[in-house]
């Protein structure tokens, strides 16, 4: 809390309030942060947001100044005022996201897949391992794996457990887009056979 | 007693007492600001030394409080009480300090919706980018608010008054 605030308040020793009144017979520019300091508390007061001690040191002082009990109308109507200004905005504000969230709801989704084609048997943790790089904006990836036997495919971070997991259609994947690191995906025909492995890293 | 901007200054002295009786919790701040002052003007006339007037009405004032100094108790002519002043309609005051605030520079008047807008954390923070976009620290930007705010108090004033010609010197 500020020493002004503490002042009017009554909450300095006797030391520090004649340093704050010397101040205040002294400076022009510490009588107006005074002053603003009793706007404040006056504000707050109007607006029933002082803490019971507060409101208590604040009553004793307004008894004392019968001009800040004149000024108090006007504090209630700017509150008024500028409330009103807020709960308006903030009724735009909610009609705006409403309008907003209904546009994108209504909207198809909007999907940018990068198509990836993968080669089989690459060595894993071979300096010669395919990069993935995934440009700014990609939302999924389409992956080619090359082979028309495969049904399935899953998908396993080399330093993790598995990732994701589902059916080609017509050989390509409609895979998640994954973050960077090194993976493995695995496809199998519809016995459940595996028929290959594809090693491959993923850089942003 | 007061040399050039004299009018200006004793109205500084007063409020400047004003705030000193508050922070005493001397009953009657306003006619103790009276009394200080009036027993200033006389000794100064007498010609006493003062290092500053500020300073000389200061050590009054100290003394006003140490006497327990209490206005005189007024007089009830007939045993009609005085009236009280009346207190302004709630709406009315609205529709006055609507008038004020479209009399207000834009940029003054943003500043009042922005300074007073909010409670707590985000109204420190609106203070903050007003005082940061301002270029000025937060204590310069209060005492700028407080200069707008006693302008449109004033137009209000006027306004509920009557006195159109005071409500419109704004700016």
């Amino acid at each position: 809390m500020s020493e002004i605030r503490r002042y009017l308040l009554g909450q300095l020793d006797e030391r520090e309030r004649e340093a704050v009144e010397a101040r205040l017979f002294a400076e022009a520019e510490f009588l107006e942060l005074v002053e603003a300091e009793e706007e404040e508390l006056l504000d707050q007061y109007v607006a029933g947001r002082l803490t019971a001690e507060e409101r208590k040191a604040w009553e004793s002082y307004r008894a004392a100044r019968r001009d800040l009990v004149r000024r108090e109308p006007f504090a209630r109507a700017l509150r008024k005022r500028l409330r009103r200004g807020v709960e308006w905005w903030r009724w735009a504000a909610a009609v705006a996201a409403l309008l907003v969230a209904g546009w994108f709801w209504f909207q198809p989704a909007r999907e940018n897949v990068m198509a990836v084609a993968l080669t089989a048997g690459t060595l894993r943790g071979s300096e010669a391992a395919q990069v993935v790089r995934i440009a700014p904006g990609v939302t999924g990836l389409a992956v080619d794996f090359g082979n028309r036997e495969a049904v399935r495919w899953q998908l396993r971070a080399v330093d993790g457990g598995q990732v994701a997991a589902g059916e080609l259609r017509g050989g390509v994947a409609r895979v998640p887009l994954l973050p960077p690191g090194d993976y493995v995906a695995t496809v199998s025909d519809a016995r459940g056979e595996e028929l290959a492995d594809y090693v491959f890293r993923v850089e942003q | 007693m007061l040399g050039e901007n004299a009018g200006e200054r004793y109205e500084q002295l007063r409020r400047r007492l004003l705030v000193y009786f508050g922070a005493q919790r001397h009953p009657g701040a306003e006619e103790a600001a009276d009394e200080t002052l009036d027993r200033a003007a006389r000794r100064l006339a007498e010609g006493v030394a003062v290092t500053t007037v500020e300073s000389f009405v200061l050590g009054i004032a100290r003394n006003v409080v140490r006497e327990g100094w209490k206005k005189p108790k007024v007089v009830e002519l007939d045993g009609r009480r005085l009236a009280a002043p009346e207190r302004a309609e709630p709406q009315a005051a609205l529709d006055c300090l609507e008038r004020c605030l479209d009399r207000l520079a834009p940029a003054s008047r943003s500043w009042v919706e922005r300074f007073y807008t909010g409670e707590g954390g985000e109204k420190i923070r609106a203070r903050a980018a007003l005082a940061a976009e301002l270029g000025i620290d937060a204590n310069a930007l209060r005492v700028r608010m407080h200069r707008v705010r006693g302008k449109l108090e004033a137009c209000v004033r006027a306004c509920l008054a009557g006195n159109e010609t005071d409500a419109g010197a704004m700016e």
